[in-house]
């Protein structure tokens, strides 16, 4: 398990590396590679369902990007996208495939449902969440006027 | 004013475009064009951007000008992005002429450590083995595949070939090497080449893509939905046809 966590959190940060972020980010690119699996994990472990899982996830990596970008002053985008990678539903991808070729249809359905159901978990937490915080940010500006 | 309209139009677009091509969202991009021109004060600005097109029209009380520009190519380079977002907030503030900015954007575009990036896609590819349930020796292969991708990427040239059918070759080569791999080795052909999928995966373009149609730009919302739908279509019968070729395993 730990192992798994770990080599999560590392594969975040490799994305970092890729996508040629400032060295001083990585730290924090990790740390949201981290939060985001411990937060799947322990949603899958309540309620073993993919959607709301990933939902979870993705609403937390959210609003942890957004409040490091807000604390260190860069692109909230950078941790949003760096922390959602290993959530991204690779291996359903690939078992949807190799089923398809073995001509398992049973199986194929199933990967491939579940793979929808992780990108639709996904947009669905990170578009609750934006539209939160527009609405906040909104209403502040508003109130300061 | 100290420059022309049509300086301010040129040099606020160059910005634009390089935060496009760096990966930005939509809404991000429109609002520092606007945010640029009103640091030069000009009076009535109209930008319209979406993920391949950028055009905007500068108007004071004498003349108009309108220039576009169009994006063919954009990859997520968050270096890139920050610098730019931070270039374009000093300009707002200490108006310079359009040689000085085209002068800075190319600095921050050479500025790329590739043997980073490099180690970057390998420690990815391999941490991704272990995590879906790897050993030692698919997290050597699925680092050296990665390697090998990379090298095919800088050799390409990304610009010149289109996106779908390069995210196919990858797909197939990524199969093809693994099951030639697992001729020699004892090795989970699975957990190598899934390891090395998550590099290619349009995860990214379909979370830029929710992030544009929450905040109202659907048109560019719905085109990098598409976009990155195509793309992992292309990925699956990529590998399919590897593992075709390569009896199923």
């Amino acid at each position: 398990m730990i192992i798994k966590l770990l080599s999560a959190s590392i594969g975040a940060l490799g994305f970092g590396l890729l996508f040629n972020t400032k060295k001083s980010r990585l730290p924090f690119v990790f740390l949201g590679g981290f939060i985001n699996i411990v937060s799947y994990e322990i949603t899958y472990m309540y309620t073993n369902n993919i959607f709301l899982s990933s939902a979870v996830c993705a609403s937390v990596i959210y609003i942890y990007s957004n409040i490091i970008a807000r604390i260190i002053k860069c692109p909230s985008v950078i941790f949003v996208l760096t922390g959602l990678i290993p959530v991204v539903p690779g291996a359903a991808l690939f078992y949807m495939m190799q089923n398809i070729v073995l001509s398992n249809n049973y199986l194929a359905i199933k990967y491939g449902l579940s793979a929808l159901y992780t990108v639709l978990g996904i947009a669905f937490g990170i578009a609750l969440f934006s539209m939160f915080l527009n609405i906040f940010r909104n209403t502040h500006n508003s109130l300061k006027k | 004013m100290k420059y022309k309209l049509s300086e301010i139009l040129s040099l606020s677009l160059d910005v634009g475009e390089a935060m496009i091509k760096s990966g930005a969202e939509i809404s991000r991009v429109e609002d520092t064009v606007r945010r640029i021109c009103e640091g030069y004060n000009v009076k009535y600005i109209e930008v319209y951007a979406i993920n391949t097109l950028l055009i905007a029209t500068l108007r004071n009380d004498k003349e108009s000008v309108t220039e576009s520009r169009r994006v063919t190519y954009s990859n997520n380079n968050f270096y890139e992005l920050e610098r730019v977002n931070e270039l374009s907030r000093n300009i707002v503030v200490n108006n310079v002429s359009r040689k000085e900015v085209l002068k800075r954007i190319n600095k921050i575009k050479v500025d790329k450590n590739m043997y980073l990036m490099c180690f970057g896609q390998m420690i990815a590819a391999g941490s991704f083995t272990i995590f879906f349930g790897g050993n030692a020796l698919d997290l050597l292969f699925s680092a050296i595949i990665a390697f090998i991708l990379f090298l095919v990427d800088t050799f390409l040239n990304k610009k010149n070939i289109s996106k779908i059918i390069y995210n196919f070759l990858a797909s197939f080569i990524i199969g093809i090497l693994a099951i030639i791999a697992s001729k020699f080795f004892v090795l989970n052909i699975d957990k190598i080449i899934i390891g090395d999928i998550m590099l290619l995966i349009p995860g990214l373009a379909m979370f830029t893509s929710i992030y544009d149609i929450v905040k109202g730009d659907t048109t560019s919302g719905t085109n990098r939905f598409v976009d990155g739908l195509f793309l992992a279509l292309s990925l699956a019968s990529g590998i399919a046809i590897s593992l075709f070729i390569g009896g199923k395993i």
